[in-house]
């Protein structure tokens, strides 16, 4: 949030602002290791991060968090989401056999299956959308 | 100090990619199928094992968890509108997620591969730890199960973007549900580009997708 201050747009770089963003990312990170060490605790069977989402989810809903504090952190993570996933798309040289004739049977259930769980699933819901609009 | 510079190179190539997938934006330009096939070029030609590798690429990888953390944010701001759209999205998760285990189950089997092969290709539409964990419970490989979720995520991101050109789906709704469900968080990081509403729906739809097959295992395990 900006300060209270009025200014010209746009707001010179503080060292604040500047700030924000590895804070709020830090912050985020600081919910996933809560998240992990509760998950591990309570031996929940779900992922650091989940638990770490429900956490969050629940500070704010409580408005013991307000949105605006990660908003930037969280924007940033969206954006770069891609970035995350490339370390682990590299591992598939590690499965050189999957670049014979199983990996190729493999990618065709991948790829028929993708296009079938996408369709289904787009068009369940966009059908019972226009259903409820075009209900009175 | 070797691992910072592999963290530095996967992110020169990202932010390439990224650039030109913007000038030319076909979906086989994704950045999540050029950058990791110029990575493994890379790799294989200077003999560098993926462990090396993954010395840094572990650091980048760890940012899915507070990335995961982060949807609390876009849940939280769109709690109103995914609550009046709570039944459509539960009806599309249950039909996704039927059909993203039953056909690839099927398919593998129909295909010849084995039933190992098949059980690790069953969860393939759900995020990774997830996936991991069902494949497991399920009797197939966790490892190979990560792999074809990322092939998943390679896939669907180039399919959602072919069906969002021919299928004529008008509510963003559809089309965030259609990326979360098909392509988990690569989808939905795609859905983020199209819209604010679409890239919450997506998030949404990833993790009750993945909680809905991870509670559904016992029964998978009796049906397949």
């Amino acid at each position: 949030m900006p300060p209270a201050v009025p200014h010209a747009s746009p707001p010179p770089a503080t060292a604040r602002s500047l700030l924000a963003l590895p804070l709020q990312l830090l912050a985020l990170g600081g919910f996933w290791g809560a998240g992990a060490l509760a998950a591990r605790a309570l031996r929940l069977p779900l992922p650091g991060g989940v638990v770490g989402m429900l956490l969050l989810l629940g500070a704010l809903r409580l408005g013991l968090v307000r949105a605006g504090w990660l908003e930037r952190g969280a924007d940033w993570l969206f954006r770069h989401m891609l970035l995350f996933f490339i370390p682990a798309a590299v591992g598939a040289i590690q499965y050189p056999e999957l670049l014979g004739g199983e990996g190729a049977r493999a990618l065709a259930v991948v790829a028929v299956s993708t296009v079938l769980v996408m369709a289904v699933t787009g068009a369940t819901v966009e059908w019972l959308a226009r259903r409820r609009e075009e209900a009175p | 100090m070797i691992a910072a510079a592999w963290i530095a190179v996967t992110a020169a190539l990202y932010a390439a990619a990224r650039a030109l997938h913007r000038r030319f934006p076909r979906p086989w330009l994704t950045p999540l199928l050029v950058v990791p096939g110029a990575l493994a070029a890379v790799l294989l030609a200077a003999r560098v094992p993926y462990p090396g590798y993954m010395r840094g690429g572990r650091l980048l990888v760890d940012l899915l968890g507070p990335a995961t953390v982060a949807f609390a944010l876009p849940l939280h701001r769109h709690a109103g509108l995914l609550r009046r759209h709570a039944a459509e999205l539960c009806a599309g998760i249950l039909a996704g997620c039927a059909v993203a285990v039953g056909s690839s189950f099927l398919l593998a089997r129909a295909l010849g591969l084995g039933r190992p092969l098949a059980l690790s290709l069953a969860p393939r539409s759900i995020t990774t730890p997830f996936a991991m964990q069902v494949a497991g419970d399920l009797g197939g490989v966790p490892a190979l199960a990560a792999v074809f979720v990322i092939l998943t995520a390679v896939v669907g991101l180039v399919v959602g973007q072919l069906l969002l050109r021919w299928l004529p789906l008008r509510s963003a709704v559809a089309r965030g549900a259609l990326f979360g469900m098909g392509a988990h968080a690569a989808g939905t990081a795609q859905a983020m580009e199209l819209g604010r509403v679409e890239g919450a729906v997506a998030g949404v739809v990833m993790i009750v997708a993945g909680l809905g097959v991870l509670v559904a295992t016992p029964l998978l395990r009796l049906a397949l």
